[in-house]
């Protein structure tokens, strides 16, 4: 019997933005977060609003630099200079994986990756790594899909070695988490049609959420399967992947998202959309694949299966802001975009990677039309503009298809870290937004980058 | 917090008969005319949860032909048989309810069948299964000390599997694609024996060949990229032996071989194990040197054997797939191993009804090369291998103990495997292991006829230990197992 396969693919961003506390709001937009600013209210009001304003001056900043990238090019020099001092000082947790595990620290992208990593935790491969609140939080399954979040402390910029706390998921494959705010974890149990909330010191369970009754029989789902998750107005948007047939990870034909009433915990609506088939990923892990953009609209992304099947159809759906159901107007097929040089491509998102401002996203494509080339390094990094509906190929080599974890907007949100290898070798890369330039951080010789989420409080 | 759990769920039965006749001096030495018809039915019980209803089944029969003919001419002899077996098995996994883990509260049940091995993954498949095999050898002895052999293995095997599922209507065709494969294994090793016998050299030289087919079936998510497949290498092999005086020998070896993909590497499934028709055979490059020590002629024993060998293993294309993601892939070829240890069997027969043995095996097995596809790095022991272990036992048997011909075994086991790691060994703060452990049998058999009839009853990990397997799965806690066998 062929064991149940756990994905992994997600980018992180949930925390480059962690001194709003909240993942959406760094998906999001730095001018939305009215979630961010729901975190923060909690706990400091007053840096939540430098966080938003900082995330403004660093979203108009882009918008100069990159209209001043093309006449003056020493000054993204030294920009680049100045952020490189400054990459240097900025620690991350990073986790690099290898097979079935995954190594978990914190150091920064200068150190030597061969030496850190002797001295990092390890866990399964299968899960999520985040940082929040002066805690790093590793959700990951094992084979039998029993999960276990641990806690640990994070003191003078050191990882503590044993979890603070932990928490045990049995057989239901949680491996996708979302930070609510200061004292609220949302842990998606992806077989077992709930949420569960634990509090974000001691782990401890303080609600369930039932799916159990949105699973969408009539489209032949056997479960709901929460995915993919964004938070927008205090409420959380769920992508619900609704799988009918788990033995090849085939989700249901068409979009469904649970829209959840974070405070008091309860589903509102489940929506529907025959536009495109389930949206989101079971295997979002750091729940970045759904964003909201600055107007406050929240999109999501169907690879379809990877369009293994028939009738199934990809794309990107939105649900504007101040409404609760998709927009019946709009969509947009990326596989009618040009790519690479021709009209159309077959190619889908993997799921994961980051909204990085302006309707750009930033996230990882291709297929698997040809199997015999699986392990030769066929994917690549694009943006994706969906008010523009373009993509557009970063200049760096394909890759293979488990870097979607590894796309992390950096702490300032001016750039974006990613993992890479290729069979020259391993490494983490930056892209910065203003200049489109990538430039590498890190050479990786031991197990692929994973994890690299900025430490910022 | 107690923590046990209660495996049940796990009936076994199988049956065989299987009667022949051997006609002798028909101009062959023998001829062997035989028949065989066997099933067998369980409970398929889980490592990880509980499991109350898959079931697996298969029957099948086969009938057989051998031939022997010593001396041909002077020295030669020659041997051929030709089997043919037939065989249909099923797996029944169509169960509404799924347990998460092992309390019987915990579970979530369906309208259709979800299935409970694997949740969400309902299965009925049924295998239609023939082979055909046909080993031969020739000897051909030129003298008491030097002999060539040319021996050989053809092999037919065709599969049909169905996934009765699909066929009422479910989207996706989980059962494997039909197919057929024919190989053959042929080869030729020469012994030599010089020193009257003191030095013993055996060289060999192997040929493989096989050509496998697979069918495209409709309701996969895959098309078959290729759907035949064919390889052909070679292997030799050379070991000598030398007696340094009657009760002692040092011996060494080489031996270049391979294993070729089987066919669902080759053609994968359809579904997540894609098609890798480029996928090359593994390699291995073995060398062993030992030394051997019997004595029967000690103090208060009547006989003992010491062994001790020494490897050192070489692998490359190591034919290798990872489920850790949902994303449909092939087998390839990844970093090859180097393998090097050493283990120890000693067996002493104290008198005539005690016997007491011991093996104990060291080995290191590390990454040879990058493989950047896993980030696995060169250099790295290899995960989920045990690096030491060793069982040892005792034994008092007694023959003709209430009848003639009656046979009385009472013995005990034990094994230990020391901790070793889950995943590839790359930090210093790495504690995800395979915990050390201890386990003791305890067993007695009981046999009359000639061993024709016996029965035997054992208590496997009577002392109840926790004992894990590989990836930490926990073994069976004590189990008790009972074993009738009849032969005509």
């Amino acid at each position: 019997m062929k064991s149940y396969k756990s994905l992994l693919f997600t980018a992180a961003v949930s925390l480059m933005f962690a001194a709003c506390g909240d993942d959406s709001s760094s998906n999001a937009s730095p001018e939305e977060p009215s979630s961010s600013s729901v975190v923060k209210e909690k706990s400091s009001s007053s840096k939540a609003k430098s966080s938003s304003s900082k995330a403004k001056s660093s979203s108009s900043a882009k918008a100069k630099s990159s209209s001043s990238a093309k006449s003056s090019s020493s000054s993204v020099k030294s920009s680049s200079s100045s952020e490189k001092k400054k990459s240097e000082d900025q620690k991350y947790v990073l986790s690099f994986m290898m097979e079935t595990s995954q190594y978990v620290g914190i150091a920064s992208l200068s150190d030597d990756q061969t030496k850190i990593v002797k001295n990092f935790v390890e866990a399964p491969n299968s899960g999520s790594v985040m940082y929040f609140n002066g805690s790093v939080y590793v959700l990951a399954t094992d084979n039998a899909m029993n999960s276990t979040l641990s806690r640990y402390e994070v003191k003078d910029g050191k990882m503590a070695d044993k979890a603070a706390a932990t928490a045990k998921f049995t057989g239901t494959n949680a491996i996708a988490m979302k930070f609510i705010d200061d004292s609220k974890l949302y842990v998606e149990q992806a077989l077992g049609d709930a949420i569960t909330a634990v509090d974000t010191k001691t782990l401890k369970t303080t609600a369930t959420i039932d799916l159990s009754s949105y699973v969408d029989e009539e489209s032949g789902a056997l479960s709901t399967v929460p995915g993919s998750a964004v938070l927008r107005d205090g409420k959380l948007y769920v992508a619900l992947n609704q799988f009918v047939d788990f033995a090849n990870m085939i989700a249901g034909p068409r979009g469904s998202v649970a829209i959840i009433d974070t405070k008091t915990d309860k589903v509102e609506k489940v929506i529907y959309t025959d536009k495109v088939a389930a949206v989101g990923g079971m295997d979002d892990m750091n729940n970045t694949a759904s964003f909201v953009d600055e107007k406050g609209d929240v999109y999501f992304y169907s690879n379809a299966s990877y369009g293994f099947l028939e009738g199934y159809q990809e794309g990107f759906v939105r649900i504007k802001k101040g409404e609760s159901e998709f927009d019946k107007d709009w969509v947009f097929r990326l596989h009618d975009a040009a790519y690479d040089g021709k009209n159309k491509n077959n190619n889908s998102l993997m799921v994961g990677g980051t909204y990085i401002g302006n309707g750009q996203f930033f996230g990882f494509f291709g297929n698997f039309e040809d199997p015999t080339n699986f392990n030769n390094y066929e994917w690549n990094f694009v943006i994706v503009d969906v008010y523009k509906k373009t993509i557009k190929k970063l200049d760096l080599s394909p890759t293979i298809p488990w870097f979607a974890p590894s796309i992390h907007l950096d702490a300032d949100g001016k750039s974006v870290l990613v993992g890479h290898a290729d069979k020259k070798g391993g490494a983490i890369y930056r892209y910065t937004i203003a200049t489109g330039k990538v430039t590498k951080e890190m050479t990786v010789s031991t197990g692929t980058a994973y994890y690299i989420v900025p430490v910022q409080d | 917090m107690d923590t046990t759990v209660t495996r049940e769920h796990d009936r076994y039965y199988s049956y065989s008969i299987a009667p022949f006749v051997n006609l002798n001096n028909f101009y062959f030495d023998r001829i062997s005319l035989g028949a065989s018809f066997g099933g067998m039915d369980k409970e398929i019980q889980s490592t990880a949860h509980r499991v109350k209803e898959a079931t697996a089944d298969a029957f099948g029969y086969g009938l057989s032909l051998g031939l022997e003919k010593q001396n041909i001419v002077q020295g030669l002899s020659a041997a051929l048989s030709l089997n043919f077996n037939y065989s249909k098995d099923r797996v029944v996994d169509t169960s509404h309810v799924y347990f998460f883990g092992w309390d019987k509260s915990s579970f979530k049940e369906t309208k259709r069948s979800s299935g409970e091995m694997s949740m969400g993954s309902a299965t009925f498949i049924e295998r239609d299964n023939y082979t055909l095999t046909m080993p031969w050898n020739v000897d051909y002895a030129f003298n008491d000390n030097h002999s060539l052999s040319l021996s050989g293995l053809y092999r037919y095997e065709s599969q049909d599997p169905e996934d009765k599922r699909a066929i009422s209507g479910q989207l996706l065709n989980n059962a494997g694609f039909p197919g057929y494969s024919h190989s053959v294994v042929a080869g030729i090793s020469s012994e030599n024996n010089f020193w009257n016998k003191r030095i013993q050299n055996v060289a060999g030289f192997k040929v493989y060949y096989y050509s496998i087919k697979a069918d495209n079936v409709d309701g996969k998510l895959r098309r078959l990229t290729d759907d035949d497949a064919t390889n052909k290498d070679f292997g030799y092999s050379e070991s000598l032996r030398i007696k340094i005086v009657e009760s002692f020998a040092i011996k060494g070896g080489y031996q270049h071989s391979l294993r070729f993909p089987t066919r669902e590497e080759i053609f994968g499934d359809g579904m997540y194990v894609q098609c890798a028709p480029n996928l090359k055979p593994e390699y291995s490059d073995n060398f062993i040197a030992g030394a051997e020590l019997d004595l029967d002629k000690i103090p208060l024993l009547l006989r003992l054997h010491l062994e001790f060998n020494w490897f050192y293993l070489l692998m490359d294309d190591r034919i290798y797939w990872n489920n850790y993601a949902s994303i449909p892939r092939p087998y390839y070829n990844s970093v090859g191993t180097k393998t090097s240890g050493f283990e120890i069997d000693a067996a002493i027969d104290v008198n005539e009804y005690v016997a007491l043995s011991f093996n104990l095996t060291k080995q290191d097995a590390e990454s040879r090369e990058t493989d950047m596809s896993f980030g696995i790095a060169k250099g790295l022991t290899v995960p989920n291998t045990p690096t030491f272990y060793m069982n040892f036992g005792a034994e008092f048997h007694t023959g003709d103990l209430f009848f003639r011909d009656d046979f009385f075994k009472l013995y005990w086991f034990a094994n230990y495997s020391d901790d070793y790691y889950y995943g590839w060994k790359v930090s210093e703060k790495q504690d995800r292991t395979i915990p050390s452990s201890f386990s003791q049998d305890l067993g007695v058999e009981y046999s009359i006829m000639a061993n024709k009839f016996s029965w035997s009853f054992e208590i496997k990990n009577f002392t109840d230990e926790l004992v894990y397997d590989k990836y930490g799965e926990s073994k069976p806690g004590r189990a008790f197992a009972t074993k009738v066998k009849f032969s005509l």
